[in-house]
This record gives structure tokens, sequence and C-alpha cells, in this order.
């Protein structure tokens, strides 16, 4: 039976973005990143290439590109070191099943619409427009050490929202 | 107990880049040792990849916001094959890629193939590509604009017209200003009901281009994208590369683009599409200056 490549990949976007993000630390060139990769699979898959573990198999797909994209960037990548690459590694490779990938999607979009207005604005400058801390604080009006507080409690607010939709606990 | 504010903070951390290395392996030596760490590491790592995606989503999409992953319900695919990544694909997994199997994607191993030349530095043709064969000479221009008269010209709304880098029999050309600040620097003519041209067998987008001093810390990229108002659907051609401090001739056949959001594989634009909208879109920062010039639609004679 012909795999559904498009089912997969939808499946397993959600870690599949994680995992590319987290090497690549520009986020247009991560979403760039992961179209090379998403085409890959298909193009894998619908030529009929068995795939017994597509965790395993898509982590080497995506690991080349990373690999290739952090060379053709030079000093400007800025890789991980050996150990935090190997456990960013595994959290691809033992992420959860789907459905829970799922839940954690749909809690992340929950949790974006009930974050305030203010911080979703810093959230897309930086993560949409990928616009460094000082073009923030210039745009903003504020310090750049200020950007950095505002967004990292974002974050986190965000994080914890995401850990209580899920039913996790974050311990204050 | 790991999945404290102060962990998070430092996965965040290490993830934006800003640990230490002795940071970063004090961090893998806890989540190494502590499965509920893992597994906290894992999640705010996703968080971290999709957040970028998920606040796009939500800018853009109002169907979004009904709750439901838009692809699912649309049986979409969250992907979209550009030229860039079809030649990046090939170049970095030729092991993965066999140039004869069964792609839907055409790929272009060298930029002319994908219709990118250099047409001229500093006013003098370097390299115009080979003579037009007698397929192309019997192209029809559909339509064609070179901005000379210095005036914005219908429909090209979005973009002003001004003095251009130097180049034989051009003084004038469309300069690239941001539109959005969350959207790239770009270039583009009027989306809404009038219809710029109708799709046909053949056609392409040519234009050339010029841009100034990359300062950016990453390769620059440009985009072509197209809304077909028939089917409501955009559409986006990416340049294989993008060069700095020289015109740049571009041919974006219309049967390259692949949608935004496709929803069936394999989709393309249909014969008879009604386009209302394009754009060049290219990742500038401020210091950086990007024209457009001799943009035309030619499509094969009848």
């Amino acid at each position: 039976m012909a795999v559904n490549a498009t089912k997969l990949l939808l499946q397993h976007r959600f870690a599949l973005l994680g995992f590319i993000r987290a090497h690549v630390r520009h986020g247009q060139d991560a979403e760039d990143v992961f179209q090379e990769v998403a085409e890959i699979i298909v193009q894998k898959l619908q030529a009929g290439e068995q795939v017994r573990d597509f965790r395993a198999w898509s982590h080497e797909i995506a690991r080349l590109c990373v690999l290739r994209y952090v060379r053709r960037q030079g000093r400007a990548a800025r890789p991980f070191g050996e150990e935090l690459t190997a456990i960013v590694d595994a959290a691809y490779l033992r992420a959860p099943e789907p459905a829970t990938l799922a839940a954690e999607a749909e809690a992340l979009r929950r949790c974006l619409e009930r974050l305030p207005a203010r911080n979703r604005a810093l959230l897309e400058r930086r993560f949409v427009a990928d616009e460094s801390f000082a073009q923030i604080a210039a745009a903003v009006g504020a310090t750049e050490a200020a950007v950095r507080r505002a967004v990292s409690r974002a974050r986190l607010a965000l994080s914890g929202c995401v850990e209580r939709r899920l039913g996790r606990t974050l311990s204050q | 107990m790991t999945t404290s504010r102060t962990f998070v903070d430092d996965v965040l951390r290490a993830l934006d880049g800003e640990a230490t290395p002795e940071e970063e392996r004090a961090l893998a030596r806890v989540v190494a040792a502590d499965p509920e760490a893992s597994r906290a590491f894992g999640l705010v790592l996703r968080l971290h990849g999709n957040l970028g995606p998920s606040l796009r989503e939500r800018g853009t999409d109002p169907v979004e916001r009904s709750g439901l992953p838009a692809q699912e319900r649309r049986g979409r695919a969250p992907i979209a094959v550009g030229m860039a990544a079809a030649v990046a694909a090939l170049a970095c997994l030729f092991w993965i890629v066999r140039r004869d199997g069964p792609v839907d994607v055409a790929i272009a191993p060298r930029a002319r193939d994908a219709g990118v030349t250099l047409a001229s530095t500093q006013g003098s043709i370097v390299d115009a590509g080979p003579p037009p064969s007698a397929t192309e000479r019997s192209r029809e221009v559909l339509l064609r604009y070179d901005f000379e008269d210095g005036r914005r010209q219908p429909p090209w709304l979005l973009s002003p017209v001004d003095k251009c880098p130097p180049r034989p029999g051009s003084q004038r050309c469309l300069r690239a200003q941001h539109f959005r600040p969350d959207q790239p620097f770009s270039v583009g003519m009027a989306m809404g009901a009038r219809t710029i041209f109708t799709h046909r067998e053949g056609t392409r987008i040519e234009f050339d281009y010029w841009l100034g001093t990359w300062l950016g810390d990453h390769a620059p990229y440009a985009r072509i994208w197209i809304h077909d108002r028939d089917q409501n659907a955009a559409y986006y051609f990416s340049l294989p590369e993008v060069r700095s401090g020289a015109w740049v001739h571009v041919e974006a056949p219309l049967d390259r683009f692949v949608p935004q959001h496709p929803r069936s594989e394999g989709q393309r634009l249909s014969p008879g599409a009604t386009i209302d909208h394009v754009v060049v879109a290219v990742d500038l920062k401020d210091q950086d200056v990007f024209f457009l010039d001799d943009f035309q639609v030619t499509a094969p004679a009848d």
C-alpha cells in the first residue's frame, strides 16, 4: 500500500520544525530547510522507498540538510556543541506520538490566542520578522536588555500556558 | 522538579545561542540524566521551532482561528516546494534524489537552467545567455513595463519608480520598499479585482533585478508571488540564488510556481487562471536596496 506522504508529514511536522529550528537560528531559513526536507521525504516516499521507522529515517534526512545549511553559513551558523546536539537529536527521535504532537500544536495555538497583544507583537517581531533585539529595541523605544527580558517573559508564559493545557505542571 | 522556569529559561537561552559552551554542557547533562527534563526539553524545543510558523498562521489565515489545524481540514500539505529548495535538496542529498526518479518537481542543477542569467554589470553585458531559439523568438509579450516615463504606471501600485543603477538604455525602475514591518521588502503589482494577465501554457514572468550591498548574515532569498483569483490561491517561485551588485535577468515559468498551501499533490496553475497579484519579495535589511526593471509576461505565440 502506498504511504501517504502528506499525512506522515502533517503528523511529524511539529517535531521536525522543532528539530530544524534548534539548529537553524534564523526563522525563515529554518522554514526553508524544512521545505527541503519535506520535499525529499515526499519524493522518496512517492518513489516507493520502504521506510520502517519514519522518525529515524526523517531524522537522517533533516540532519543532512541542516548540516549542509550549517556549512553554507560558516561561522554565522553557530552550531551547538556535541552534547547539546546529542540531546536535540534525542528530543526528535524520542518525540511523542502524532496524537500528542497534535495536542501540543493545538495548545500552542490556543495559548497564542490568549497572549496579550503587546507580548504577541514582540514575539512576532522576533520570530516572524526575525528582527534582532537591537532592532526591536530601536523600534519600540526601549533598551535592548528590556526587550530581551520582555521576550523571555513572554516565551516563559507561553511555555507555562502550553504545559498547563497539556495537563502538566510548571513549578513557579 | 526540572520543569522550573529556570530550566525552561536555560533551554531557551541555549536554543537562542546565548549559552556558553559550559552552560550547554551542563544543560545536556541534566537532560540526559533526568527523564522529566528530557521531556520538558523536547517540548520547549518544539514550541521554539513552531512559534514563528504558528504566529504567522494566526496573522494571515483567519480559518486557522477556529481551532483545528487548517491543513487537516482542507486536506492540504504544509509544504511548499520552491526552486531554491529543489536545488538545495538535490545538492545536499544527492544520494537520496535520483535525477531519473519519479520526481514531480523540475530540478534545475544550474542557475541558468532555472532561468537566471547575469545580464550586465556596471552597464556592460557580461552573460546574456545563449542566443534565442526559434521557439523563444516566437513568444508573445502579454504585458511589459520599463518604467522609463518616471511615473508609477498602472497596474503597478505598490512600489515607487526611481532612478536605478546604470545600465544601457534604462534610467528608471521600481524600487523595493517595506509594505509591512513583518514582511520582506517587496515590489509588486496590484492585488484586487483587476486582472493583470491570464495564464496560458508556457507563460513566464521575466524581469531584471539589481540588489545593492548585502549586509544580512545569511544568504538573501527572493520569491515571486502570484495570486490566482479563480482558485483564491497563492503560488510562488523561489529564485535559485540571489546575486548582488549586478543586474540579473530572471525568467520564471509559471508551471514551476508551486502553491503556498497545496490542496492536492502536484497542484499547479491551470491554463485560464486569472492572475491579479504579482509581488517580488526579497528579505532585505534597511541598508540594502533592490531594484526591478523591464518586467514582462510572455507566452508562446499562438
